[in-house]
């Protein structure tokens, strides 16, 4: 009889680091001598989106995937202490890159991710080995009929309509709509993702956090064109894959990208927002091949 | 080539049971039936890992994970019940040889099975679970006196601690090296239905219920010895629930038995998912070819 100790070295692990007082959990697998993946997540999730791909890759690469705060795991500090905004969220994820001394990295980036990632990116080019983006939106033609319709409510400043639209993403219909929604196999869709999300909004001051949040979104607006300008000047190796069914970021925005990136690799899938529910593995093919042909060190 | 999961519910006796499926439904079955207060989520790696080669059913028992949970009034929440909800299951998908994966509850729900159809069973993988005497130490000492009594309220006040928060915990945590390997999804989730209305009274019935288990074990045993079934166990040695002891015992009576402990705890999937994995591929290779 033999005893078995240690299972194989890409086993996940679920830690936390304190970036400015504030918990930071991540999900991190993987040799650390590997090519690094950070892995930033979306609106209503967190890293909680990332846990199958994150066991898919973990042989060959190292992947970190952090709960923004207010999110996941990661602490909610009261609003009175923390800024909820865009600008602040990249600026404790940047600290979060240089605390976990990541260098050289591949930044796989899905809707919050998008603002959050780019931020980053813009101001510290160095970072990026190159770039996943996934139903993540720089462009002013990818804003969806649901981002429109959110749009039209806040300059007719109805301020009940908006929180009417804030609150039903953040219910558990709405939730499941934005995993559902303009998938061609529901069946595949683990009722996991939209629990999960459903019951980390379900704890205290959680919800209050989203609605400050998402009060700030425009302010992603008005950095299109820098973000624009980087992909443009500095070309780095891109992957775009996208469910082009989405009615957050629809397909037009992944076509967009190929006026700045004519040497993107572009899929789209059949499929919605979190693409990654309904066709994991063959996302997790694609990220494998697009980092083997660009050689990602 | 891995394939993706799929995710369903059909009703079966009249309650809405969801269960995970993979795998190419012509290749043999492996039926995974979990733990208390767990759900098929304590299988959503395992289930990924084996379903380039197998095929994968996981169910959630009635008030248990993402299945409907009648009020007690009109369902009777006891284990001859559970099996045959997932009897009715495997009849409805028209599967009739099939592997059984055996975990905590699942063990006694999966016994009653594979006692009544020893002809439907390919093999049996066994991974804290109990079919002996010897399997029950300590922890069950306040259950133990449940059995005796239902109106023991203090040991009723003991086994709610099993899964209050920092119980929950403790059952995923407990006996495990590195706790980092283990993902707070899992007590994050259970304690989210262990919330639902009237869950904590079932919970509590489904211990006391439990006692009509050891009365089985003999049975059980001798469905061991009368049908050398092909058997692998995969233990997690460090847990206090179902400690090593009951997976010493079957020894006794399974004469085609492969025989593995892990440095882990009572959920050892969470920490030795990747080799477990491993081990039971190898196991279905060599046992059940179709």
């Amino acid at each position: 009889m033999n005893i078995v100790k240690k299972n194989e070295a890409s086993s996940v692990c679920y830690r936390t680091v304190t970036i400015r007082n504030v918990e930071i959990f991540y999900r991190e697998a993987g040799d650390p001598e590997k090519p690094a993946i950070l892995l930033l997540h979306g609106f209503p999730s967190s890293s909680h989106m990332f846990r199958n791909l994150i066991e898919q890759l973990s042989a060959d690469y190292h992947l970190i995937a952090p709960d923004y705060p207010g999110f996941g795991y990661s602490s909610c500090p009261d609003p009175s202490e923390f800024d909820y905004s865009f600008d602040h969220l990249s600026e404790v994820m940047e600290l979060f890159i240089d605390a976990l001394q990541l260098k050289h990295i591949t930044i796989y980036m899905q809707d919050y991710g998008g603002p959050v990632g780019f931020r980053i990116i813009k101001k510290r080019p160095e970072l990026v080995s190159s770039l996943i983006i996934q139903n993540a939106n720089v462009f002013l033609e990818g804003l969806g009929p649901d981002v429109q319709k959110i749009g039209a409510l806040a300059e007719a400043q109805d301020l009940a309509g908006l929180d009417a639209a804030i609150e039903y993403m953040m219910s558990l219909e709405g939730i499941r709509n934005q995993y559902v929604s303009g998938t061609l196999h529901p069946e595949r869709i683990s009722p996991d993702s939209y629990f999960m999300d459903l019951f980390f909004f379900g704890q205290p001051g959680k919800k209050a956090i989203q609605k400050i949040l998402f009060a700030n979104y425009s302010s992603n607006f008005p950095r299109y064109p820098e973000w624009q300008a980087y992909l443009r000047e500095y070309q780095p190796p891109v992957l775009i894959i996208w469910g082009k069914n989405d009615t957050i970021f629809p397909g037009s925005g992944a076509l967009a990208y190929q006026k700045e990136l004519p040497r993107a690799e572009l899929h789209l899938f059949d499929g919605g927002h979190f693409l990654l529910e309904e066709y994991g593995t063959e996302a997790a093919r694609l990220i494998r091949s697009f980092l083997q042909k660009n050689a990602v060190q | 080539m891995k394939n993706q999961t799929t995710y369903h519910f059909t009703d079966i006796n009249g309650v809405n049971i969801f269960y995970r499926e993979a795998g190419p439904k012509d290749a043999p079955t492996l039926v995974l039936l979990h733990g208390y207060p767990a759900s098929s989520f304590m299988f959503r790696n395992l289930i990924s890992q084996l379903s380039d080669k197998y095929h994968l059913i996981a169910a959630d028992y009635p008030g248990y994970g993402r299945s409907e949970q009648p009020p007690i009034a009109d369902f009777e929440y006891t284990f001859d019940n559970y099996a045959s909800i997932i009897e009715g299951l495997l009849n409805k998908l028209a599967i009739t040889r099939y592997s059984l994966y055996l975990m905590d509850y699942g063990a006694p729900v999966g016994w009653r099975i594979a006692a009544k159809h020893p002809e439907r069973i390919d093999t049996l993988i066994v991974q804290n679970g109990c079919a002996y005497e010897e399997g029950l130490e300590t922890f069950w000492d306040p259950i133990k006196a449940y059995w005796k009594d239902k109106n023991d309220k203090e040991a009723e006040d003991t086994l709610r601690t099993f899964h209050n928060p920092d119980g929950l915990k403790w059952q995923y945590t407990h006996g495990v090296a590195d706790t980092t390997l283990i993902s707070p999804d899992n007590w994050e989730i259970d304690l989210r239905h262990l919330e639902r209305p009237e869950n904590d009274r079932i919970q509590l019935d489904m211990f006391y219920d439990y006692g009509t288990n050891p009365p089985k074990y003999p049975e059980w045993q001798k469905y061991f010895r009368d049908h050398n079934p092909e058997m692998l166990i995969v233990y997690g040695k460090n847990d206090y629930i179902f400690p090593v002891g009951g997976a010493e015992a079957y020894k006794k009576d399974v004469k085609n038995l492969e025989y593995h402990l892990f440095e882990g705890g009572h959920f050892v999937l969470e920490s030795h998912g990747d080799v477990i994995a491993e081990t039971i591929k190898d196991f279905l290779d060599r046992k059940v070819k179709y």
